[in-house]
């Protein structure tokens, strides 16, 4: 249990309102370059978490059971007490392990609740609202170098399908400053949220 | 770095240099992105700056760290703040009563000490928690039973110093009542243990509560005079079976014979499992059933049904009643459970029907009947708690749904101790939707019942939400602080409340020229004269800041 491994405090920025900026999507058609990631290596995944009570979430978990990743895969709905007795309570009273997914944002409040009892903390959240006409607002919130990353994600049509390749990115602590981003995208049918809002995220 | 209000940055940064090595500097926090996950995650001051928050935080794995850290605080007369794991959510979470306090993060103390299964007890530090407990003694294949709140993930010392409440049996559910024996660094940094424990080498701490002479467990619940670093706890023998039945009635009348029977069938403890009381035809459902009905919306509920609903005062109209005999929906429905070898409790069964027999029309109907253990996996299927068995669903119930279209971001508990009667039902319903609707506060559909923690009383439970609107959380907060003034009217007072509600609770605990409050404050300078121990917890202030709080 090493209580300096995390990235910075999610809840600093989520509860504090950090000064959210728009950045615009790149173009139809065209794909943004993923930014170099740094010298810090990427957080060892133990598992992604995905809902599959939406499409979006049933793509993200598609997703990553076809991911070349040593993760597992679990299935929630709204419940989380059988994820969190027999595995994540064991395996993160024994030292810890980074988990990704995409589920409702009532089930990663009840997930970072709990991390927080063992010393782990969000360190990405991207939370995906429809917005007004037929847009997603994506908030995100992050280091700059892994927004960039996820600004690029999101701008593909599929991008609930490319999420868990995106968050597998993500870098143990760098000492990088998190901050918070809203970044558009187009709504595909596919994933229409009607029901909860969704929130990918990766907590260390 | 945040400092304390009243301590110079020279002391402050002497006293979490000591804090460090005292307990290790990897666990003394005092970056902003580390102490801010003490905030409460439900404060109703979201977003102002008004909110409750810490310093820093410093997080100990012993008693002995916990002794160094109160002396430090004493000579540099820094504020603490003791959580245990920090999940009292919706009464306070894990920030501090007074803004600028040090954390006191307990959760590394996290050893179950013993469980003894002869005798039924465990004792347990204060990062325990539910789900530790329960894991503990599921690993080790022991015949005894925990009593959880639900959700199951808090502090078991934590919950039972909050005085929360549990699902079993009556003697299990009352979680301070169910402890025996504490031990508690004093403000000054000695440490004491109450009851048996104050005998050296003592044999019998967990298994008799008072000790000899004054029994003064009490005033370390709900309180700031020490730090509890251990706790015994009396736990339920595994039954054999439980049972599940409910009751059915269809006159409104038939409430307060419903209760009277309840109580007399309880108080005898020929039903002792937690009693649930629902009210179909209002919609309202009982607990155990939360879920499945924010899934799928309460049954039966046409539009004939819904504009009844809408027209019915206090949950009643001569019309409302002829429409739920017609379509067999009953008015009350008490959800009764039984834990026991199967032929006692299904005499206990028997003789509650008996009972409720002489309700004219009174309707029976087993729900479960299972041999236990069960298998944990399958817990699911039945109210977890009800089995001893820690759960998490509880976050799933307040999720958006069809029945909860408009899902708060959080919520303020309001929980006033009400008679265990069917009148003071009804009267607290007149009374807070009366208020309700006069301070234009979401805190009721049509009619809300009460629940049945423990014996004697009712909570009458209902959750003021939080929002993302500083101007709505503001006046949900001054209506909240009248809801408590007319409580205390009509002689009913919180049980529990967060700190920003702490003062007006205890205002309503006025007898005699409040009485009460001299004295908690007469202890409070006796005990802790520097005022370091959790200031304004529970609206007792040291001296240097009672006149600017009072």
């Amino acid at each position: 249990m090493n209580r300096r491994k995390f990235c910075l405090s999610s809840v600093a920025a989520a509860i504090s309102g950090a000064a959210a900026g728009l950045v615009c999507p790149p173009a139809a058609g065209q794909t943004a370059a993923l930014p170099p990631a740094g010298s810090t290596p990427n957080v060892r995944l133990y598992k992604f978490v995905y809902d599959p009570r939406h499409s979006a979430g049933r793509a993200f978990g598609i997703a990553a059971e076809h991911a070349r990743s040593t993760a597992g895969i679990v299935a929630v709905g709204g419940d989380i007490t059988a994820l969190w007795s027999r595995d994540l309570r064991p395996q993160w009273t024994a030292g810890g392990g980074a988990i990704a997914g995409m589920t409702t944002a009532r089930t990663l409040f009840c997930l970072e609740q709990l991390a927080k009892d063992h010393w782990m903390r969000v360190v990405i959240r991207a939370e995906h609202a429809i917005s007004e006409g037929h847009e997603i607002a994506h908030r995100l919130t992050a280091s700059e170098p892994m927004i960039a990353r996820l600004r690029s994600t999101l701008a593909a049509e599929d991008w609930p399908s490319k999420m868990p390749a995106a968050l597998a990115t993500c870098q143990g602590a760098d000492g990088t400053p998190r901050v918070t981003r809203v970044v558009g995208s187009t709504c595909d049918h596919r994933w229409a949220m009607t029901h909860e809002e969704l929130v990918s995220f990766v907590i260390t | 770095m945040r400092l304390p209000v009243g301590v110079s940055s020279t002391d402050f940064a002497s006293a979490v240099a000591e804090f460090g090595q005292a307990v290790g500097k990897h666990w003394v926090f005092t970056r902003d992105e580390d102490v801010d996950l003490y905030r409460d995650a439900f404060s109703p001051f979201l977003h102002e700056a008004e909110e409750l928050v810490a310093s820093a935080a410093v997080a100990p794995a012993s008693t002995e760290e916990v002794q160094q850290i109160v002396r430090i605080a004493n000579r540099y007369k820094v504020p603490l703040y003791p959580i245990s794991t920090g999940k009292n959510l919706g009464y306070g979470g894990s920030a501090p009563a007074y803004s600028g306090s040090v954390v006191v993060d307990l959760k590394r103390m996290n050893r179950v000490i013993e469980v003894d299964e002869p005798n039924a007890f465990a004792l347990v530090e204060p990062g325990v928690s539910y789900f530790d407990l329960y894991h503990h003694i599921q690993e080790r294949k022991l015949k005894v039973w925990i009593d959880c709140p639900d959700p199951g993930w808090g502090s078991v010392i934590g919950n039972a110093l909050d005085r929360g409440g549990g699902y079993t049996t009556a003697n299990y559910r009352n979680h301070f009542d169910s402890h025996c024996g504490m031990e508690v660094v004093l403000p000054n940094g000695e440490l004491l243990r109450t009851g048996m424990g104050a005998i050296p080498n003592a044999k019998t701490w967990q298994q008799y509560k008072s000790g000899c002479g004054p029994w003064i467990d009490g005033i370390f619940s709900q309180s700031n005079f020490g730090i509890v670093t251990k706790m015994g706890f009396w736990l339920m023998p595994e039954p054999e079976a439980y049972l599940r039945g409910t009751v059915s009635l269809s006159r409104y009348s038939d409430l307060a014979p419903m209760v009277e029977t309840l109580n007399y069938l309880e108080n005898a403890r020929i039903t002792s499992g937690f009693p649930d009381i629902a009210s179909p035809l209002n919609g309202y459902p009982a607990i155990g059933q939360l879920q499945l009905w924010n899934e799928t919306g309460p049954p039966n509920q046409t539009q004939e049904h819904l504009k009844l609903l809408s027209t019915a005062k206090l949950g009643y109209s001569p019309e409302l009643e002829a429409y739920g005999m017609k379509s067999g929906i009953p008015y009350w429905q008490l959800w009764l459970s039984f834990h026991g070898p199967a032929e006692v409790i299904e005499a206990q069964w028997q003789a509650a029907q008996r009972h409720f027999a002489k309700l004219e029309g009174a309707k029976f109907h087993v729900i479960d009947r299972v041999k236990l253990p069960i298998d944990p996996a399958k817990a699911d299927a039945y109210h977890e708690p009800e089995l001893g068995v820690p759960s998490l669903r509880a976050f799933s119930i307040g999720a958006r749904s069809p029945w909860n279209p408009t899902p708060s971001k959080g919520h303020m508990w309001f929980s006033p101790i009400v008679p265990r009667t069917g009148e003071a039902i009804i009267e607290a319903n007149r009374v807070f939707s009366e208020a309700a609707r006069e301070l234009d506060m979401p805190l009721f559909r049509s009619f809300s019942m009460p629940a049945c923690f423990w014996e004697r009383c009712f909570i009458f439970i209902l959750a003021t939400p939080v929002t993302e609107d500083p101007a709505t959380n503001k006046r949900y907060r001054e209506g909240f602080k009248k809801l408590i003034a007319i409580g205390g009217q009509h002689g009913w007072g919180e049980y529990r409340t967060a700190p920003v509600f702490q003062k007006s609770v205890m205002e309503v605990y006025s007898f005699n020229d409040r009485v009460l409050q001299r004295f908690h404050e007469t202890l409070k300078d006796a005990i802790d004269p520097n005022g370091i121990m959790s200031p304004g917890r529970y609206a007792i202030w040291p001296k240097h800041l009672r006149e600017k709080h009072s």
